[in-house]
């Protein structure tokens, strides 16, 4: 079934051997999807805090809230993949996140409406990403599409994702 | 008494050569005119005609080094700085009993052997040990250095045992022992100089390629690192113990091994006075010229005291402090919150209470030692605007005398190097402004001599620099006249005195009739209050026509922690570092000028300054939208004011500074962050960037509000 052999693990060229994606992802619904983002990205998951809104800011900025006497930037996820703005719930929670840039690490929370689970996901259960074409939003933040319980998951790229780069808005949903 | 004149010229120029700067020029110059003193101290004494080509080959040098731009020759200065030691430690020998030395010096001179260890024993400087405090300071500096610097000789040395000496390693191994030479000889620690000097000179060898670093020399240049290695440790408990600081016996035995590898495998080289080498005064005084040094050594004086204590010190890694006081400062909130927390205050019993209270005094106490451990003593800035000084003097052709007091205040590392640039340019000004020639100044019943005070003290809770002159005063006509000619001011406009004061720290501007060495450029005042802003610092002057001028420097006891003026602005909060405050004031009708019905701007007591609504700015909801129901706090940054509208202060605070972090994207309008009482973040404005995007025409000045205390 894995017909992809391709050795590079994810970096810009090509897509990525899903043998590499096989593991541990903690999952996450943004409006009724579900998403995931690798374990070992995930340094804890707080409840819902006061954050202090950081003005001249990308709308999707939330702010900044007080880590422990660090103080972390969070990120609404919703509106950074370009839907409503979260709605704080019971549910809603801030996911601490640490990934490697080439400026250093970056401790980032990113705002969710609810986490699910910490799956165990196969690589046989791992599509590649899809394309989705030209002038369109690039798929290059999902590093697959996992499949679980007939569920489908986003695999995201989380370091792509809250990289400067594309620190803007994205126009498109990616709710497939 | 020749003898003792070339002594403390040497002494002079070691430390001259010891404090060079490839980037400050009065330094070089400092060395430059030791090495001519040099010359004629050596000639006229004409003890040893060692000596007298050591000294004549230095002239190369000095041409080299007269040409010298900060660009150039780092290569120059290495020399320079090794050639010194070497001149030092033969002088040393050589100085104590000329008479002996001077055969001596011809006895050995021109011979490639080793000389006989007899005679020489006696011409051996005793180990002359002064332990005042600043002595023990240096030492123990010393120490911690040099056992750094072994450390690290060791490693490259296990290395070069694996692999080839690369030029990097015997680079890097000439570099330690070159120091470790170098500050021992200024500590007047004899036979560590040797010692180090005679393995610097193996590896000098080493680096231009003439032996290899390898087998045997390798070996010895071991066992010369843990020979300095034992020296030191002896020393540490000869200084901490009041004991004499005695020799190894061994010593004697490793400086002839290390002598020996320099001479085999190549010809000496002639160190004979009649052909000196100009250029490379390195090779002409090789070994031969360090006869050894032998017998223990007399027992130095002991202190006064008897009780000398090193303070030690340990290096830390700086993030790691940084950490501490952060973690620190994460506490005082904490407790804070605690502390402050209804249910406790409802429910806490005495005992509980008692607890707190005990609790809140740990932490402050903790923080305060948390803060100290980033002070350092302005001690050291200010023994170099010491040197400055006396060489700007020179130079201009005054008399001057910097008087110092306060060094032992302590601030923020980060913050003294900060100040050292403002008071160069402090001092130069005072020099070349403020200090009359010494005719004026006799004319006009003063003494000849001027009189530069610069002292350091604490204010509150800031740090004050102040820098007083006796010289002429600030000539205010003059000030005027230079303004109105570069443009900064119509023929009209008229000033209060401040604001003339004000004026020299405009960039470009200079009163001095002509561009001297020392300063009328026009670079320079800019550049202190620019400076001293940017460590959230203020610049004040008084100056009494006749008597002179005093700047004073008012800074923030650190960098860490900033004094705020917590400010509301609809549901936002937001922190305004108070040393940029000027006044907040709460606008009347008449006050709020409107131009073009957009650009509002408010008028203080007769000067306009553009108003910025902070609402608008951070696109605030909800704050209030009439200005007369609001309040404008006046600030000033990059020399430049403005009035920030915003709903109310809320409180004044000290709050510890914090890094807003990476993925925010830009934050120009934000310096950073802070946790608020309430464990909620606080955004610090970053008020010169504020303040720096407004335009105003008269963009440099102050008015006279600039002194009086910032009302709230």
């Amino acid at each position: 079934m894995n017909t992809i052999s391709t050795t590079a693990s994810g970096k810009g060229s090509g897509i990525p051997a899903n043998s590499d994606l096989a593991g541990k992802y903690m999952t996450f619904r943004l409006a009724n999807q579900d998403y995931g983002l690798a374990i070992l990205a995930v340094r804890e998951i707080i409840g819902l805090v006061d954050i202090t809104r950081v003005p001249c800011t990308d709308s999707f900025i939330r702010g900044v809230i007080n880590l422990r006497g660090r103080i972390i930037p969070v990120i609404d996820l919703r509106m950074k993949f370009g839907m409503e703005p979260c709605q704080a719930t019971e549910q809603t929670v801030i996911i601490v996140v640490q990934y490697a840039t080439t400026r250093g690490e970056i401790t980032m929370g990113v705002l969710v409406d609810q986490v699910q689970e910490v799956l165990s996901i196969e690589a046989d259960n791992i599509e590649p990403a899809p394309c989705f074409g030209v002038g369109t939003l690039s798929a290059d933040f999902i590093l697959g599409i996992g499949k679980a319980d007939k569920r489908v998951i986003f695999l995201l790229d989380i370091g792509r994702v809250l990289s400067g780069d594309e620190a803007k808005p994205m126009t498109l949903g990616v709710k497939a | 008494m020749a003898a003792a004149l070339l002594d403390s010229v040497i002494e002079e120029l070691a430390a001259a050569v010891v404090m060079i700067d490839a980037n400050d020029l009065a330094s070089i110059d400092t060395v430059l005119r030791g090495l001519e003193r040099l010359r004629e101290a050596v000639h006229s004494s004409n003890e040893s005609e060692e000596l007298v080509a050591l000294a004549d080959s230095f002239i190369a040098l000095e041409k080299r080094l007269g040409l010298f731009d900060a660009a150039a020759d780092a290569e120059a200065l290495s020399a320079l700085s090794e050639a010194v030691g070497r001149l030092q430690s033969c002088a040393a020998k050589i100085a104590p009993s000329p008479k002996q030395s001077a055969p001596t010096a011809k006895a050995t001179g021109p011979s490639a052997a080793p000389a006989a260890s007899g005679p020489q024993a006696s011409a051996t400087s005793p180990q002359r040990v002064t332990r005042d405090e600043e002595t023990l300071g240096l030492i123990a500096e010393f120490l911690s250095e040099s056992e750094e610097g072994l450390a690290r000789a060791d490693q490259i040395l296990m290395q070069v045992e694996h692999a080839d000496a690369g030029a990097e390693a015997v680079n890097g191994l000439f570099r330690i022992f070159h120091t470790v030479k170098g500050v021992a000889g200024f500590l007047e620690l004899t036979e560590i100089t040797t010692l180090a000097h005679t393995t610097e000179t193996v590896l000098n060898r080493c680096r231009e390629g003439t032996l290899a670093l390898a087998g045997k020399r390798l070996d010895v240049v071991f066992d010369a690192t843990a020979m300095v290695r034992r020296m030191l440790a002896e020393l540490r408990a000869a200084v901490q113990e009041s004991v004499p600081f005695a020799t190894r016996e061994n010593l004697e035995e490793l400086l002839q091994r290390l002598r020996a590898l320099t001479e085999d495998g190549i010809p000496a080289v002639a160190a004979g006075p009649a052909e000196p080498t100009p250029i490379e005064p390195a090779a002409s005084v090789s070994s031969p010229d360090f006869a050894p040094l032998a017998e223990p050594t007399p027992a130095a004086p002991r202190a006064a005291g008897g009780a000398s204590k090193l303070r030690e010190t340990v290096k830390v890694d700086l993030e790691r402090v940084d950490n501490l006081v952060a973690m620190v400062g994460e506490l005082v909130v904490v407790e804070a919150m605690v502390g402050n927390a209804p249910e406790i205050a409802k429910s806490a019993s005495a005992r509980v209470r008692n607890c707190l209270a005990q609790l809140a005094k740990v932490t402050r106490d903790l923080q305060d030692v948390g803060m100290r451990m980033r002070m350092v003593p302005v001690a050291g800035v200010f023994q170099k605007m010491a040197r400055m000084s006396r060489d700007l003097g020179r130079k201009s052709g005054k008399q001057l005398r910097l008087v110092l007091s306060g060094e032992a205040t302590e601030m923020d590392r980060s913050m003294v190097e900060q100040i050292a640039d403002p008071l160069v340019h402090m001092i130069r000004n005072a020099v070349d402004h403020g200090i009359e020639p010494p005719d004026e100044r006799r004319k006009a019943g003063k003494p000849e001599e001027g009189t530069i005070r610069l002292s350091a003290y604490h204010e509150g809770s800031s740090i004050v620099i102040e820098l007083a002159d006796d010289g002429r005063g600030l000539d205010r006509d003059a000030i005027l006249a230079k303004a109105r000619a570069q443009g900064l001011l119509g023929p009209d406009d008229t000033l209060s005195e401040l604001e003339i004061h004000m004026l020299i720290f405009a960039p470009g501007f200079s009163t001095a009739k002509q561009v001297t060495e020392v300063s009328g450029r026009g670079v320079g005042m800019d550049v202190v209050k620019r400076n001293v802003e940017a460590v959230r610092g203020r610049v004040g002057i008084s100056t009494t026509p006749g008597q002179g001028t005093t700047f004073k420097l008012v800074l923030p006891l650190t960098l860490a922690i900033v004094d705020g003026m917590l400010v509301a602005c609809g549901q936002d909060r937001y922190i305004i570092p108070t040393l940029s405050v000027i006044e907040s004031i709460q606008p009347t009708e008449g006050m709020l000028v409107t131009f073009a019905g957009q650009v509002e701007m408010i008028n203080v007591r007769g000067h306009i300054l553009p108003l910025v609504r902070l609402a608008r700015l951070f696109s605030v909801t909800g704050a209030k939208s009439d200005p007369t129901q609001a309040l404008v706090v006046i600030i000033e940054g990059m020399g430049r004011r403005v009035g920030l509208l915003v709903d109310e202060v809320v409180t004044q605070q000290q709050v510890v500074i914090k890094s807003l972090g990476q993925g925010l994207g830009p934050t120009r309008f934000l310096s950073g962050a802070t946790i608020l009482a309430d464990g909620r973040v606080g955004l610090i404005i970053n008020v010169e960037e504020i303040a720096g995007t407004t335009v105003e025409r008269r963009q440099w000045t102050a008015n006279e509000s600039a002194a009086a205390p910032a009302v709230v």
